[in-house]
């Protein structure tokens, strides 16, 4: 009997809230990130009061829940260096960097124009001003993510623009700190610590790639081959990295960010990223969640006005600026203004700078109320633009709001082109390698698919390297458009799964039944053909028996 | 922070060392635990604990998860009886030992207990490993594991309010029993309909099966029953088939990553063992490892499996359980029992884990079988001529001599396993049991006379001694992969590769069907 639940308490109900708010609201199709916050308002102070969580910057020592939602954004941000690589990096360096930099000028300058006319002393202006001038990683890459467009070039380019603010949130923070302890805040010990993290930074950044080349290549592949044992390999590596940003001041998330990078060229890359998904989903629910659970609103009753107008300002007018400078920069209009829409919103970072400015005496509890009103709504807003921004792209083209900006008419060519009529051969053992070649000869089209990458090595047909187990393996084979799914596998589990999503889509299964007893199972399942080895060796051997008979004879 | 990468670091280490050795990971995460906490690595013991919590829900879950009733087929009845009487034997003996020894009576009642499992997460790895799950005694070992965990179940809510008295422990009884009545309603209605019904995306799934882990969860603590009961309970809640496999890959990593955590937070709160606990645990492994196998074995024969599947079957159930350490955990938090009987048997554990792979091999499942398994003198005193010998009549020779026998065929059947001569003697053919190799076995078969051998011989050890012995005899003998063909070719015989003949089957099936249908019209 255990009373007092702990860490187990305090996530299992934020989970089942927030499983109950999703079924609820499955029909409005609410951006999953909105469902968390808002589960972690109704569980908070704002609502039923049901849990009351220690407010991250409040505490100095570990407090569980703070530390799964940390993990959360580190592993969302090692997804994140996993999809990507230097080279796609470096490509949209140019106009992230000058989007990046530009747009946090801009909402600065202005924010604080605009605070002052709303009636705000000079200190909540500047207080007002940087709180606005960040946008969220960990929201868009999420989102992102979610719509499988982290790798798009609208895409890249965001998380290019996200990379430079955090590299400016840096150099806040480390301002911050010498705000904070009075000894430390002259200019020089301020350049100082500037100093050590930009050349901190760039060391782990040599260490990333060196290792990338050198030092992970071997290893990772004797790791591969079992899947827990690269999952806990590439977990440590890259806990090993947000450690050593946080004793170089650094932020976890570019830590975790490299890592994920030095990961991203290895063969591994692609199943690390499946099998990591589930894991950094769950921590993230957590940190949406405690996010929403921490947000305290009342005192902001008295500024409702002005978190509509500065709301406004960031939804509508960040996405402005970038539209601009992006246009600019010659990509087509389709990709400026994905990109734009993804700056609406202000990052969970500026509840953590509102929140060191209350506790400095340098502002009160109704402008941090009012921040965090402001992230609300605009996080709330900007989830839904994300979202949908497919159909939001159409609807303001049609209004023709996107001619002032004269950009670029023609969208960059993304898609690749996508398998079809094809036959698929699960299991690379020498049943199903014979079966590929067989068909292969044939002159179908054939897709191996197998865990293991060293099987589908000198095959001269289309190959996938994961497990049949993870649905998005199945999306990437192209499933639905095949006309024929074939099992080798020696697995009952695994067959089994492969006939029901067969029969789900549509299409014909071939399924090794390699004993009589999964034989059953299969049949109930619609299989079109049961590949049964002994059946067929039984009718072999009797037919040579008969043919020795009739020689003897 | 740099609890995680502690924790994680002594994991990467227990996992490429469990690799490299070809151990169990379980034993081998719990060591490195142990190593943490010896280099007094542990800087924050509420968070370790914190993290063992979490970690030991989802290790109990997923166990759940794995045990689908389907799998174990026919092999029910017989299983449970294995898993009890199995259970029993070692509860009696384990806790008796430990009484004797002088531990108080509670302890060893929580010591029997924990002697009393087998480890689901050590013998179904190995059983995916040699893909033999679908095998009689792979399936009856399912069934064991099953029903030991459902045993253990109870017994740790009984356990759990044994010093309140009858009454509580009756109630707790009564709660468990109401709680797996949830999980199967559970499993009937509320799995299917979230995880199938449902059009879900990945992550909204995940959602709905975290979400019914906690439900559960939170329901056993209401009761007043140990979390994992719940979290065990909300496992098997989604069992069953199709939900767990499309739960598979969304909770795999979950389950592997909080598995690793749990072993090594786990190693290292454990207290370092004086030579006399030391003694007993090596006791007690081999008690475990000596007394399991037979006791398997015999209940197996009597319920009808092969020598060969009994004494595999039982050389795989030898070791105790991860669910042990959790009774012993639980044990510690309620006070029943102290830190020394915890590390006592995590001992016993770790070393008949890591025995394991070791002692259930084919070469000892047959050794045993040699000679512990009373042999029958061969029959027919003068060999017989002219019939087909049929060397090994596992289910595909079974298959053959049935289709022979339906054509008339004389066939003579040799099997090393006494049971099965013994099936195949009723039947009406001469059978004889032997090792197939053995030079005078095949002179009593007639391998010389005879008008073809066919073999079934897993071995190709085996399948190389008969064809050297053959003479001028045809052997056809049956191998899957296409390597093993080339050795047959080149001692004289003439190989039948599984793989590709029924390759062959399905290729005249799939021109047929493109004949009559030239191509689906893409999507």
């Amino acid at each position: 009997m255990i009373t007092d639940l702990g860490i187990v308490g305090s996530a299992g109900i934020m989970i089942v809230v927030a499983a109950m708010m999703m079924l609820i609201t499955r029909r409005l199709r609410i951006p999953g990130i909105v469902t968390y916050i808002v589960t972690g308002l109704l569980l908070g102070p704002v609502g039923f009061d049901l849990l009351a969580l220690q407010p991250a910057h409040e505490s100095d020592g570990y407090v569980a829940i703070a530390v799964i939602a940390e993990l959360g954004i580190v592993l969302l941000l090692f997804l994140v260096g996993l999809e990507l690589s230097l080279d796609k990096i470096r490509a949209v360096g140019k106009v992230a960097v000058s989007a990046g930099v530009g747009q946090v000028v801009f909402t600065a300058v202005i924010g604080f124009g605009l605070a002052l006319l709303l009636g705000f002393s000079v200190m909540e202006a500047v207080f007002l001003a940087t709180a606005l001038t960040f946008s969220s990683t960990v929201v868009v890459v999420k989102l992102l993510d979610q719509k499988k467009h982290l790798d798009l070039l609208y895409g890249r380019i965001a998380v290019g623009i996200f990379l430079v603010q955090d590299l400016i949130v840096i150099i806040v923070l480390t301002f911050l700190a010498g705000l904070g302890d009075p000894e430390s805040s002259n200019a020089l010990t301020l350049a100082a610590n500037l100093g050590r993290a930009f050349l901190g930074m760039a060391i782990m950044l040599a260490v990333a790639l060196l290792s990338a080349r050198y030092l992970l290549a071997k290893p990772m592949a004797w790791a591969a081959a079992s899947s827990e044992t690269s999952l806990i390999w590439s977990l440590f590596w890259c806990f090993a990295f947000v450690i050593a940003s946080e004793q170089l001041n650094l932020s976890p998330e570019i830590g975790a960010f490299l890592a994920g990078l030095s990961l991203a060229q290895l063969p591994i890359a692609h199943d690390l990223r499946r099998r990591l998904h589930p894991l950094m989903n769950f921590f993230i629910a957590i940190f949406f969640i405690s996010l929403g659970v921490q947000m305290q609103v009342e005192a902001a009753t008295a500024h409702w006005g002005a978190a509509i107008v500065l709301a406004l300002f960031v939804i509508v007018g960040n996405p402005l600026i970038f539209m601009l400078i992006i246009a600019r920069g010659g990509y087509s209009e389709r990709t400026a203004f994905m990109t734009s829409v993804t700056v609406a919103q202000i990052s969970e970072f500026s509840f953590i700078f509102a929140a060191v400015g209350l506790s400095a005496g340098l502002i009160d509890e109704s402008i941090l109320a009012l921040i965090t009103v402001i992230g609300l709504i605009t996080i709330g807003v900007s989830a839904y633009m994300i979202l949908y921004n497919e159909g939001l792209y159409a609807r303001v083209r049609r209004l023709g709001l996107l001619r002032p900006f004269r950009a670029n008419p023609h969208a960059e060519e993304e898609a690749a082109p996508g398998l079809s009529n094809h036959v698929i051969v699960v299991g690379m053992n020498s049943m199903g390698r014979y079966l590929a070649e067989q068909l292969h000869a044939r002159g179908e089209t054939v897709l191996a698919i197998d865990t293991d990458a060293n099987k589908l090595r000198d095959l001269p047909i289309h190959t996938l390297a994961g497990s049949t187990d993870y649905p998005s393996v199945l999306e990437e084979a192209a499933l639905p458009q095949a006309k024929l799914l074939i099992s080798a596998l020696h697995i009952e589990e695994s067959n089994n799964l492969l006939a029901f999503y067969g029969r789900q889509a549509g299409v014909p299964a071939a399924i090794h039944a390699f004993d009589p007893s999964v034989a059953a199972e299969l049949q109930a399942l619609e299989v079109d053909y049961l590949i049964d080895p002994r059946t067929s060796w039984i009718e072999w051997v009797t037919a040579e028996l008969a043919k020795l008979e009739a020689q003897q004879a | 922070m740099s609890v995680l990468l502690i924790i994680l670091a002594a994991a990467a280490a227990g996992m490429g060392l469990a690799r490299r050795l070809k151990l169990p990971l379980a034993p081998l995460l719990i060591l490195s635990g142990v190593a943490v906490s010896a280099l007094g690595l542990v800087n924050d013991p509420d968070l370790f604990q914190e993290a063992l919590f979490m970690g030991l829900a989802f290790l109990v879950f997923s166990a759940g998860t794995e045990m689908n009733p389907a799998r174990v087929g026919r092999q029910g009845k017989a299983a449970v009886s294995v898993g009890l009487a199995q259970l029993l034997a070692l509860a009696l003996i384990g806790g008796g030992l430990a009484w004797l020894l002088g531990f108080a009576w509670l302890e060893a009642l929580y010591l029997a207990l924990a002697l009393a499992a087998s480890s689901t997460l050590v013998v179904i790895r190995l059983l995916k490993q040699r893909q033999q799950l679908f095998e009689p005694f792979g399936r009856l070992v399912v069934g064991v594991l099953l029903a030991q965990d459902m045993v253990i179940i109870l017994a740790i809510a009984a356990l759990s309010h044994i010093e309140e008295g009858a009454t509580a422990v009756f109630i707790s009884i009564n709660g468990t029993l109401g709680l797996i009545l949830l999980a199967r309603l559970s499993l009937q209605w509320l799995s299917p309909w979230l995880l199938l019904r449902l059009d879900l995306d990945d992550e909204e799934k995940l959602l709905a099966a975290l979400a019914i882990l906690f439900l559960f969860i939170g329901a056993a603590n209401l009761i007043g029953v140990p979390l994992v009961i719940g979290a065990f309970l909300a496992g098997i809640a989604l069992s069953v088939f199709p939900v767990s496999g499309i739960l598979r890959g969304q909770l795999a990593s979950l389950s592997d990553f909080f598995l690793a955590i749990f072993f090594v937070t786990l190693g290292s709160s454990l207290t370092l063992p004086t030579w006399g606990d030391l003694l007993l645990a090596l006791l007690l492994a081999a008690v475990v490892i000596l007394v399991t196998p037979p006791l398997v074995y015999l209940i197996a024969r009597r319920a009808g499996l092969t020598a060969r599947s009994g004494w595999e079957g039982g050389l795989l159930l030898a070791q105790t359980s991860e669910f042990s350490l959790i009774v012993a955990l639980i044990g510690v938090q309620q006070g029943h029992v102290g830190q020394q009987l915890l590390s006592i048997i995590a001992m016993v554990t770790v070393l008949t884990m890591i025995a394991t792979p070791f002692l259930a091999t084919d070469r000892n499942s047959i050794w045993l079988l040699h000679r512990l398994t009373r042999r029958k003198a061969p029959l027919a005193p003068s060999p017989p001529a002219g019939h087909v010998l049929l060397l090994g009549c596992g289910e595909h020779g079974l298959a053959l001599l049935e289709r022979l026998r339906a054509r008339g065929t004389r066939v003579v059947v040799v099997d090393e396993d006494a049971a099965v001569a013994a099936r195949v003697a009723q039947m009406g053919v001469t059978a004889l049991q032997g090792a197939a190799a053995d030079p005078r076995v095949l002179a009593a078969a007639g391998a010389a006379q005879a008008r073809v051998i066919v073999s079934t011989l897993r071995r190709m050890v085996d399948n190389e001694a008969v064809l050297r012995q053959a003479g001028a005899t045809p052997v056809l003998v049956a191998v899957f992969a296409p390597e093993a063909a080339a050795q047959v070719e080149a001692l004289g015989g003439t190989a039948v590769v599984e793989s590709h003949v029924a390759a062959e089957a399905f290729m005249d099936w799939f021109a047929a069907r493109e004949g009559q249908a030239p191509g689906r019209p893409p999507a």
